[in-house]
């Protein structure tokens, strides 16, 4: 296996449910542990409000865990795939290109020379001048995938694998995103989809409640996690009987 | 580093862009409306206040020479007050130190006074003060508001999402600033007890500078500008602490 890049130890994450310290908090995330290694991509799964969003936030360093500690190998970079970052819609499409790789991390410098890969790779080159506000939302998916994808982060940390845009553009997208998770990029990829996850990742991290449920390779839990779907399903429709009643 | 005084110039640039093209008259507001409002308040103030209106054609110089300035902080401030919160959005995607946002709130603002300044110097000029080699020192009253704008700014950027309920209260502290700092009445011509409260709000000292050097024909008083730089280089200290501490809460604390 090869070199851990970052890891979480006992991670929990808290909201106060009101304004007033002395509420109650609201454990997201309970104790979570796990390693990610170089070159890997992990897949992490789980159900709605299993905490799988903010593990994504916690792993950017957007947020700071209430307990525990996450590691990270010195100089890493992990970063989120968005679109449209910060995007001032009054502005062009070559301002907010400009100003968006910047968001992510480039110079000026860099930016520029990014522009003409992000022009080729949206086809909307004859939009550029033009005031983002009169996109379609279609292009303006279209232009920010391209931003995204110049986006050279260490670890990528995707919510969902999706392509975006109209037929042509969505297989164009996915597959570039596609051919970066299969590159030797390493990668955390959330996703209500077994098979997704089944295609991309070696590991898997199954989180519920707030804590991790199972850990290892794919297979195993996912499994283990699928077999568990019909249960949580029936006992939902039951108690969903039982109000009905 | 470097990359984000680029992000702060880009979106500041940005932010005035985005600005012109949201009017007909775009860049023509930045001095139309501070001269709209000097005209406001002067017809407001200049008879009843100054009374008997013999000094009423140097009052607006006085006016003049306070409001513009004013205006500038104020702006600064009530901008950088709300800039987290504004920036929820960029915050929650992807993360950047938060210092960034009341940054670029300050040089936006900075950037509008460098076209109402000019306009301010020539309007005094025009009202028959002549320039002088001493008018130079204007740039030390400069360099300490921009220290004071960005302090406070730090100070009200880093508070304001920890306790939302001061966005109703920086709207009154900035008005309190304007009828306190002396933009209308002269400070040095109330009683000694007044002034000696009025002058613990070290703007205050800042519109003084401006005054002496383009009306009263003398260089800035740096030994007064110690107070108001004292009293910034704290609150920025405060600010920036502030900032650094709740780093990566902050995204968590926006509504």
């Amino acid at each position: 296996m090869n070199r851990e890049i970052m890891s979480f130890d006992n991670v929990g994450l808290a909201y106060r449910r009101s304004l007033n310290p002395f509420s109650q908090k609201n454990w997201v995330l309970k104790e979570i542990n796990f390693q990610l290694f170089r070159g890997e991509v992990l897949g992490v799964i789980g159900h709605n409000g299993a905490g799988k969003s903010t593990l994504l936030r916690l792993l950017a360093g957007i947020i700071a865990p209430n307990q525990g500690k996450i590691f990270k190998e010195k100089g890493v970079r992990s970063q989120l795939l968005t679109l449209n970052l910060g995007f001032i819609h009054k502005l062009s499409g070559f301002d907010n290109a400009i100003m968006s790789l910047v968001t992510q991390g480039k110079t000026i410098k860099e930016a520029n020379q990014l522009l003409d890969g992000v022009i080729e790779f949206s086809g909307i080159g004859h939009l550029m001048d033009h005031s983002v506000s009169t996109y379609s939302a279609g292009e303006r998916a279209r232009l920010g995938f391209a931003i995204a994808m110049q986006a050279t982060p260490d670890i990528l940390l995707l919510d969902e694998m999706l392509g975006v845009g109209d037929k042509e553009f969505k297989r164009k997208s996915g597959k570039a995103l596609q051919e970066r998770v299969q590159s030797d990029q390493t990668a955390v990829l959330v996703s209500h989809s077994a098979g997704t996850i089944r295609k991309f990742c070696e590991r898997a991290l199954w989180i519920e409640d707030g804590l991790v449920k199972a850990l290892g390779p794919t297979d195993e839990v996912l499994d283990r996690y699928e077999q568990s779907a019909p249960d949580r399903d029936k006992d939902h429709s039951k108690k969903a009987a039982v109000k009905a009643a | 580093m470097r990359k984000y005084l680029d992000l702060i110039w880009l979106r500041g640039i940005g932010a005035l862009k985005a600005d012109t093209k949201q009017s007909y008259l775009g860049m023509l507001w930045w001095i139309l409306e501070p001269l709209l409002m000097a005209a406001l308040f002067y017809l407001a103030f200049a008879s009843g206040v100054r009374g008997g209106g013999q000094s009423g054609s140097s009052f607006v110089y006085f006016l003049l020479t306070g409001l513009f300035p004013f205006k500038w902080t104020a702006s600064a401030l009530t901008a950088s007050s709300n800039s987290l919160i504004n920036s929820k959005g960029i915050l929650g995607q992807t993360y950047l130190p938060k210092w960034i946002f009341p940054s670029v709130a300050n040089l936006t603002a900075l950037i509008r006074f460098a076209f109402v300044f000019p306009l301010m110097l020539l309007l005094v000029i025009m009202g028959g003060y002549e320039p002088t080699s001493d008018w130079l020192s204007i740039v030390n009253v400069i360099l300490c508001q921009i220290l004071f704008n960005l302090s406070i700014s730090f100070f009200l950027a880093a508070t304001v999402p920890l306790i939302p309920d001061l966005t109703h209260v920086v709207p009154l502290i900035v008005m309190a600033m304007m009828f306190t700092s002396g933009i209308f009445f002269d400070i040095s011509e109330r009683p000694e007890e007044i002034q000696a409260i009025l002058r613990l709000n070290p703007f205050v000292t800042i519109l003084e500078g401006y005054r002496d050097v383009l009306l009263h024909g003398r260089t800035a008083n740096l030994s007064a500008l110690v107070y108001p730089f004292i009293a910034s280089i704290s609150a920025f200290a405060a600010g920036i602490a502030l900032l650094i501490r709740f780093d990566r809460y902050y995204p968590r604390a926006l509504p």
